[in-house]
């Protein structure tokens, strides 16, 4: 055990000095990341059923709304997170009382990923066979019963396959955290390890985030092939 | 049972309107087993998804069980449709869900308490011979146990008619013959009435007891499948009965190997259709005895329709222009249609050509 932290200590020895900082900043990147996937996530799934079910020969038609959430996807896609981080500090101080710290930094981070999310739940959904929901509606099911009885049953393994990529996609969004002093793993990489030439540090953070990725994919790839039949 | 009126559908397109379905009117009756048939794009899935209105039709009435579909709120259609099974080609079970669980999702918003609903589903899956198949997935599934499930899962809510959309297409001849003998089967027992949409005229010979025909979004003929197969009036009716008999069949080999004809100037290439009794006097032998015309059979077939035989002969005649006349004359006094088929000569070749059909490369 001695052998193995004088090695960590001789390899990396700017990013060992700073063991607590470097667990509170892998803390700060799953506490971000989880937070703003169970509030993304919700939303974005609603959205993702809207726009299946509004979409053209969809179980509730209805081409205004689709077109209208449709738009609004992609203009939410093509704003890069930096900017969206500036342009939203207004509405983040509404919801959460200020824009500097952890917490704060996920109000965009969900914003950024809900158009995302939004779009990979259309797509998943959209594999659910036709010919399924067609044979729903030929039992006489509602539209409630079909979103959570033929969308949201059959297309399940697609649903965790895209939410596994939107996970990843939001770890990436969390690592800019910095910027607005949300800390995480990113903000350690630039401001210990780049800006203090300590390039170790950068390591030691690539390393972990990699981690987690992995380890995301990992439960998901269980997930489904639990689930799929 | 079923009434449609003066049914259309049209899809609009960018710049074209098409006419799927044009101004049909048919009358389905409790315990009939109707039978639908065209080629594919003639508007027989589009008709008969109006039915139950998954397709909306542009045009007409939609009277099931004396309900007007189309005046039904949402709420009411739904539970008007839980009363029309229907069963699909590609049989569209759900994946993600048992054998069981497919059938348990159609009572889903049932009455009738989890015990009672699991005892249902067991009496289901026994009914179309899949009680140990259960808590098996549909992927682990032939194609003809998956549409036994699609029967199974389209009786759960005890309905008076079924619809079936090319529901034995994607099987093999032996499978689809196990399927229409239990869709038969359940007409019998549950008298149940049932909708045969398909593009095979050996489907409709099977099991039908009446047929519609379909071309271009219209139903050209209709009637009784006996009716229609002794007697078809249309071209393309008279097509797939062909098709059905293996008359097409015949006549293209005999046309291939016109050695085997051997037609004279005194010969006339027949071919002779006749229904029920006929089909057990000995005409053949009267012909000889009669008018001094002997017989020759190039081809013979003789199918039981709905306990009805039907024989379809191709024969060469042969005697003096008299003699065959009278012949002629004496079997259509029999109930027999004559139906004489033209030779034409190509070189030294003889051919053979159906007279009521490719009448243009004559």
């Amino acid at each position: 055990m001695k052998q193995i932290a004088a090695f960590l200590e001789n390899i990396a020895p700017n990013a060992w000095e700073i063991q607590d900082r470097i667990l509170q900043s892998t803390w700060e990147t799953i506490y971000m990341t989880l937070i703003a996937a169970i509030i993304a996530g919700t939303i974005g799934l609603i959205f993702g059923v809207l726009l299946v079910v509004t979409d053209k020969n969809g179980i509730l038609e209805w081409p205004i709304f689709y077109r209208i959430a449709d738009q609004l996807v992609n203009t939410g896609r093509s704003i890069p997170f930096i900017i969206l981080m500036a342009l939203l500090a207004p509405f983040t101080r509404m919801v959460v009382g200020t824009t500097i710290g952890t917490t704060a930094a996920i109000v965009p981070i969900v914003v950024g990923i809900i158009p995302f999310y939004s779009r990979q739940v259309e797509n998943a959904l959209l594999e659910v066979d036709p010919g399924i929901v067609e044979a729903a509606k030929s039992m006489g099911s509602a539209p409630l019963e079909i979103i959570f009885g033929v969308y949201l049953k059959e297309g399940f393994p697609s649903l965790v396959r895209v939410s596994a990529v939107s996970i990843i996609n939001l770890i990436g969004l969390t690592t800019m955290a910095g910027v607005v002093g949300g800390g995480g793993l990113g903000d350690l990489a630039i401001a210990r390890g780049y800006n203090r030439y300590q390039l170790d540090v950068t390591l030691v953070s690539t390393f972990i985030i990699i981690l987690i990725v992995f380890f995301t994919q990992w439960i998901g790839r269980i997930v489904i092939r639990k689930t799929a039949h | 049972m079923i009434e449609l009126n003066h049914i259309n559908v049209d899809f609009e397109s960018k710049n074209t309107t098409i006419h799927a379905v044009r101004d049909v009117t048919l009358t389905i009756n409790k315990g009939d087993i109707f039978g639908i048939v065209g080629y594919s794009g003639a508007g027989k899935s589009t008709l008969v998804r109006t039915i139950n209105l998954l397709q909306r039709p542009t045009g007409g009435t939609v009277h099931v069980n004396g309900e007007d579909l189309l005046s039904l709120k949402p709420k009411n259609l739904r539970i008007a449709r839980k009363k029309i099974g229907m069963i699909f080609q590609h049989f569209n079970l759900m994946n993600e869900r048992t054998v069981a669980g497919n059938v348990l999702y159609a009572l889903r918003s049932s009455t009738l308490p989890n015990l009672e609903k699991k005892r249902k589903v067991t009496e289901l899956l026994t009914l179309v011979g899949l009680a140990d198949k259960q808590n098996v997935y549909p992927s682990q599934l032939s194609g003809g146990q998956k549409q036994r499930v699609g029967i199974a899962r389209a009786l759960a809510n005890d309905p008076e008619v079924l619809l079936c959309d090319e529901a034995t297409s994607a099987l093999d001849p032996k499978t689809t013959l196990a399927i229409l003998e239990l869709v038969k089967e359940l007409n019998e027992k549950l008298d149940l009435t049932i909708v045969i949409i398909t593009h095979e005229m050996e489907v409709i010979k099977e099991i039908c007891n009446k047929v519609a025909v379909m071309e271009n979004g219209a139903v050209v003929e209709q009637g009784s499948v006996v009716s229609i197969f002794t007697d078809p009036k249309e071209p393309l009716t008279q097509e797939f009965i062909n098709t059905a008999t293996h008359i097409d069949q015949a006549l293209a080999k005999l046309a291939k190997h016109p050695s085997v004809l051997n037609i004279r100037e005194e010969d006339s290439i027949v071919r002779l259709s006749f229904v029920g009794e006929n089909t057990n006097s000995p005409l053949i032998s009267s012909l000889y005895s009669k008018f001094t015309v002997t017989t020759n059979i190039l081809y013979g077939d003789i199918e039981i329709l709905h306990d009805t035989p039907i024989g379809n002969l191709i024969v060469t005649l042969s005697g003096t222009i008299a003699q065959r006349k009278s012949a002629i004359h004496y079997l259509a006094g029999q109930g027999v249609n004559v139906q004489p088929l033209e030779q034409i000569q190509l070189s030294d070749q003889s051919k053979v050509i159906s007279i009521n059909r490719d009448k243009h490369i004559l």
